[in-house]
């Protein structure tokens, strides 16, 4: 899917979240959205998935306008928040069966939900309900939620911080990879920047609602080391990157 | 013991050296406006001082009428019932949901602490209800003796003692008082200042026969000064006393769950999420045999395990996941809900929606099966109660009847809209959001699968309405066609009301009200006309002759729709999902 942010502004009360950001990420990018604690970036993340509306600017969805009453665009992404949004006395397998159906689906094949359940050791849970679950398997089943709707659009918010454990975690990133190659568009944030070097395909760095840098991975050669130095230098008193 | 956690001397000198250190920098801090301190959100401050300011100056002009002393009283009697039955629930939210709650488990606080500090708090929190009171019972009063000052004062003093002994002793049971109770008693008060006199002088023993009455009814009554001093004295003190007991057995008892929580295996409920199916069947039959084993693992949880042990248990792990793989494989648990199997009123709600409305509907209900003939059949059973107290019991106390019969109203329809799981709030960064606000839920499709439901409810409702109408026709002696003809417009008004309600639904998830922007100024002046046009089209229902009253019905119902379509504009491009924690 191809994503289109125009000048889009958000406004919270006297604080300006974002300020005329402007992006256009393209089908199969995998792309990071970087930023101190209150840049911005999960304020982009919910203008992206029509949590939050835009106070200026649009979004468009391969060309077309994009706002919360859109639903055939709607059914295109999907957005998983630092806490997944899920009815606490669902289990994996319901939550599964709700997602397919709002997104108008059709059933997943159910020998690779298992596969996926087993992969993600969420097995011996199928029948547990999300009240019951820690934060990281709460997230690992929203995951396979996810990935049975296999949306055009992917946002994340911290998804390496969600208390997935390692086998989560690169079941996550496999099966981003192989979604980006089939030309879905992933959008994700994070505060690891070495997984941000290594596994996207582009970075975006947010501050204070501004967008201070947009490139592609190791384009110019950034190190780890440089983008933290960036990110310190944007959090001085004065500093503007 | 102090109210706060923290030290506030340290807070203000902390502040101090962050605005400090903040000018020197140049950065720009959050400043909290005023009027959210004490964790309450702006617009229930504008909305509470615009609701009592309307209260007084009703209380004021109804004072000056025959009997308005009375029927004041009677009014802050059942308004203090509400509030009584508000502030329990503010009480049990504290204890069981609250930020500090929540947070105390993490901090060395010991839960007697965290206890008593809650009851405290909740107790100073209603030291407005002294200066109500006093204010109230001043003016109730002639004079401005001292007699006249110490029988306010302890009068006030004596209903905040009730007031707090209601809320300690209700707090335990709010499960099984109905949720709208409070708002019942709030909407009772405002009728019953309104009420012409004649109607409420029977009924005014009734409404001091309230608890929260029965202080009014001391200071309204003839007796000498020094007796109503001597018996609020006593009020004072029995109330006081017993609302310090109460209290202190709540604290006791809940202090005593928590440290046999604390020695108590939790066991997880798991049963409310069982799947059906022979492979289900099979993976439920390895899981109870673990139930069966929770000595052996409290034992692991002491002891490391063994090698042999943990590779027991990874194979016991393996197992139940094998059995969960069958039925994960097996796909039931992909199937539709089988509507035919439902009780009736659903089977009719199934048979009007079209195949993605019951998908909504399924969302909408969080995946649990709905219950509305089950609430259908016990809004039959008040409404018997409730026609059988009015026809059998003397005049005087049909009043229990008329709240039997608000029973069965507040059963058998969805007043505010209905319950819906899709509409809980849930977290998004530290923000609040509806949980449906990350799932393509439509409003449009939403609204209408809402609206029908309550259609059908409300149809299913009409024989009842129709039994009211007759009960009505009999007690008022207006005949039957009269009667019936209230019943239409009372039809009139809910079905004028009910878009509205689905509005406030949407509404509720959003912060529509709080994050307003300049161009919002531009629409009060939209919303006040669309407010007064609407209360003009329902005062035609209520009181303009029949071909009149029809067509004002028709027009509240349509500007009624009208109001929901524009606020669905509204709430598809202009706010957002996400609310401030409260």
């Amino acid at each position: 899917m191809r994503v289109q942010i125009e000048k889009v502004s958000k406004r919270f009360g006297r604080v300006w979240a974002l300020e005329e950001i402007s992006l256009e990420l393209q089908p199969g990018q995998i792309v990071c959205v970087l930023g101190a604690n209150g840049a911005g970036k999960t304020t982009l993340l919910n203008c992206l998935a029509g949590v939050a509306a835009p106070s200026g600017g649009r979004i468009l969805y391969d060309g077309e306008v994009f706002h919360r009453g859109k639903l055939d665009l709607r059914r295109r992404l999907m957005y998983l928040p630092d806490f997944p949004l899920a009815f606490a006395r669902m289990n994996v397998l319901e939550h599964i069966a709700m997602c397919v159906r709002l997104f108008e689906r059709s059933d997943p094949d159910p020998e690779k939900v298992a596969v996926l359940l087993e992969q993600l050791s969420l097995l011996p849970l199928t029948g547990m309900p999300f009240s019951a679950m820690s934060r990281g398997q709460v997230y690992k089943s929203a995951l396979v939620g996810l990935l049975a709707v296999d949306p055009d659009l992917w946002i994340f918010d911290e998804p390496l911080a969600s208390g997935m454990d390692p086998m989560g975690i690169a079941v996550f990133k496999k099966e981003a990879r192989e979604a980006a190659r089939r030309g879905k568009t992933m959008v994700f944030t994070t505060q690891i920047l070495e997984i941000a070097e290594k596994f996207a395909d582009r970075i975006c760095v947010l501050d204070h609602g501004g967008l201070r840098l947009d490139r592609r991975t190791g384009e110019r050669g950034e190190k780890e080391s440089e983008l933290e130095e960036l990110l310190l230098k944007l959090r001085e008193p004065g500093g503007n990157g | 013991m102090r109210l706060r956690w923290y030290d506030a001397a340290l807070v203000r000198r902390l502040r101090r050296a962050v605005k400090e250190r903040a000018e020197r920098s140049g950065v720009k801090g959050y400043q909290r406006r005023w009027w959210r301190a004490s964790g309450t959100s702006g617009r229930n401050v504008f909305l509470l001082l615009w609701l009592s300011t309307i209260a007084i100056r009703a209380m004021v002009e109804r004072l000056g009428q025959p009997m308005g002393a009375d029927v004041v009283t009677g009014s802050v009697s059942l308004a203090l019932a509400g509030i009584a039955l508000q502030r329990a629930k503010q009480l049990r939210k504290a204890l069981a949901l609250s930020f500090e709650r929540v947070h105390s488990y993490f901090y060395p606080v010991a839960e007697t602490e965290f206890l008593d500090r809650t009851f405290l708090r909740s107790a100073v929190s209603a030291w407005w209800l002294l200066a109500a009171g006093l204010a109230l019972f001043m003016v109730l009063q002639e004079g401005n003796s001292v007699a006249v000052w110490a029988t306010a004062a302890l009068a006030a003093l004596a209903d905040v003692f009730m007031v707090l002994s209601l809320v300690y002793a209700l707090e335990e049971h709010l499960d099984v008082i109905p949720r709208w109770l409070a708002l019942g008693f709030f909407g009772m008060a405002a009728l019953w200042l309104f009420t012409p006199s004649q109607y409420a002088m029977g009924q005014q023993s009734w409404v001091n026969a309230l608890p929260t009455g029965w202080m009014n009814w001391v200071v309204t009554n003839r007796w000498p000064a020094e007796s109503k001093i001597v018996a609020l004295t006593a009020g004072v003190v029995v109330f006081g006393a017993t609302a310090w007991m109460l209290a202190r057995r709540r604290c006791a008892k809940l202090a005593g769950d928590f440290e046999r929580s604390l020695s108590t295996e939790q066991e997880i409920d798991v049963t409310q999420s069982e799947p059906t199916g022979e492979g289900a069947g099979a993976a439920w039959k390895v899981l109870d045999e673990e139930m069966e084993d929770k000595g052996e693992e409290l034992d692991a949880e002491v002891v490391q395990p063994l090698p042999l042990q943990a590779t027991w248990q990874r194979q016991r792990i393996a197992t139940i996941g094998s059995e969960w793989g069958q039925y994960v494989r097996g796909g039931e648990w992909l199937g539709e809900w089988d509507w035919r199997q439902m009780p009736w009123l659903e089977r009719v709600v199934a048979w009007w929606l079209s195949k993605e409305e019951k998908e909504t509907l399924r969302f909408l209900t969080g995946g649990r099966v709905p219950q509305w003939s089950n609430a259908w059949k016990n809004s039959v059973i008040a409404l018997a109660v409730g026609v059988l107290l009015v026809v059998v019991v003397p005049s005087d106390w049909r009043i229990l009847g008329v709240l039997a019969i608000f029973v069965s109203l507040g059963l058998g329809l969805p007043l505010l809209g209905g319950r819906w799981m899709a509409m809980d709030p849930g977290w998004i960064s530290g923000k609040l959001s509806p949980l449906y606000g990350v799932y393509p839920l439509g409003y449009g499709r939403a609204g209408r699968v809402m609206a029908k439901v309550a259609l059908v409810r409300t149809a299913a409702w009409l024989p009842l309405l129709v039994v009211v109408a007759v009960v009505n026709a009999v007690l008022q002696n207006v005949g039957i066609a009269g009667s019936m003809w209230q019943a239409a417009r009372a039809l009139m008004l809910w079905l004028s009301w009910l878009p509205i309600t689905l509005l406030g639904k949407f509404s509720k998830g959003t912060n529509d009200t709080t994050n307003l922007r300049p161009s919002s100024v531009l629409l009060v002046p939209i919303l006040i006309a669309a407010i007064v046009a609407m209360a003009i089209l329902w005062g035609g229902v209520l009181v303009a002759e029949s071909g009149w009253a029809l067509a004002a019905g028709a027009a509240a119902i349509a500007g009624s729709v009208g109001c929901w379509a524009a606020y669905g504009w509204w709430y598809n491009r202009k706010v957002d999902l996400l609310r401030d924690r409260e």
